[in-house]
């Protein structure tokens, strides 16, 4: 049977439609508190359904805006997929926001935003610090409202490969016995809190280059503005307000470059700044 | 080309700059849509750039506030300001006249 449930995520409404309940499942879970009760139709549909090949085995079948349909091998690449798709839409579309790339950590003392270049270690760094008992809101993406300085994280499922899975398992975080079924896990799935907006007191740019030890360096409020402008997801600023937002989104908190050594001492050498 | 000493260097009207808690700045040339970082003390010397001041004056200025010697202080402050001409942040004639 094929359901449809709808969502509103920053403004930007959408559908989507599948016949495994365990994708609606998923995908409920992931944007559970942002469902669409409105009478508009959505801006964009999306569809996952599991077809059966001649030969009787199974492929998932899915449909996204402006691409042709494609087929997929597991459930959990068909929902990757979905769901970046979601993502990226949402970051185009004009809702007047600015989507930062980067991660919400609920902290003791302040919220830290996480940034950098995708595999700078961003979700590994996120996990370890939930198995240190922080709350993770999201592990790669905010969105930012410049009339208000609110930044909000947009949840995302989490990527986590087997040898990630194994370091964190080892920090003591408990991870979903069926993780590597469908690759697909949402921040509840790992027991962490619905996103709230941040009350950002520190930054924390990660740099690509792993080290032996952890290495931390304070920059200026300045540069980790201008590193977060690259970014932000969109695109030129011609009338300043973006660099307004940004600057006024690091001007309350302490700014640091981070280059990530063995995890659990990484970990910890954030958690004594943010602490302390 | 060489910084004259009396010249005096006077920031685009164009360009906003964001001055941050710490002291750093970002200068946002709308122009190119680029924003630029500086440090505590750039962002001193481009608050001086007010058309006004000679190089030689905001040399002074920065003696006067920072604890570090006039060579040093020189050799940075020119390196900015060549930098602030080079990505077109300034107005008026070229400074080395």
């Amino acid at each position: 049977m094929t359901n449809e449930h709808r969502y509103s995520l920053f403004g930007y409404r959408f559908s989507f439609r599948t016949n495994v309940a365990r994708a609606a499942e998923l995908v409920a879970e992931l944007y559970a508190g942002s469902e669409d009760t409105s009478a508009g139709s959505p801006e964009n549909h999306y569809s996952l359904l599991r077809q059966r090949e001649q030969d009787g085995a199974s492929c998932w079948r899915i449909e996204v805006p402006g691409t042709p349909p494609s087929d997929k091998r597991s459930l959990g690449d068909a929902l990757s997929a979905v769901e970046a798709s979601i993502t990226a839409d949402l970051a185009r579309h004009p809702h007047g926001l600015h989507v930062v790339h980067g991660g919400v950590i609920y902290g003791p003392r302040g919220d830290l935003l996480l940034s950098g270049n995708s595999g700078a270690g961003k979700t590994t760094l996120s996990l370890a610090l939930a198995a240190r008992g922080l709350c993770v809101g999201g592990d790669d993406m905010a969105v930012l409202d410049p009339a208000s300085g609110s930044l909000r994280p947009h949840p995302r499922c989490f990527h986590i490969d087997e040898h990630s899975a194994r370091l964190l398992a080892g920090l003591g975080l408990r991870l979903p016995e069926d993780l590597m079924d469908d690759q697909f896990v949402t921040p509840r799935r790992l027991g962490l809190t619905a996103p709230r907006p941040a009350r950002l007191r520190f930054v924390f740019f990660l740099e690509p280059e792993r080290l032996p030890a952890p290495r931390i360096l304070s920059q200026s409020q300045a540069q980790a503005a201008s590193q977060l402008l690259l970014q932000t997801g969109r695109g030129q600023f011609a009338d300043g307000e973006g660099v307004r937002a940004i600057a006024a989104l690091t001007a309350g908190a302490r700014c640091f470059q981070l280059w990530s050594g063995e995890l659990a001492a990484t970990a910890d050498a954030v958690l004594r700044l943010v602490e302390a | 080309m060489p910084v004259a000493a009396t010249s005096r260097p006077k920031r685009l009207e164009a360009i906003e700059a964001q001055p941050l808690p710490d002291g750093s700045g970002l200068l946002f040339d709308p122009a190119s849509a680029t924003a630029y970082p500086i440090s505590p003390s750039a962002m001193r010397i481009w608050e001086l750039c007010d058309g006004e001041h000679t190089v030689a004056s905001i040399l002074d200025d920065l003696e006067a506030h920072y604890d570090v010697d006039r060579a040093t202080l020189e050799r940075d402050c020119l390196k900015l300001l060549e930098d602030l001409a080079e990505n077109n942040l300034l107005a008026g004639p070229p400074l080395s006249e």
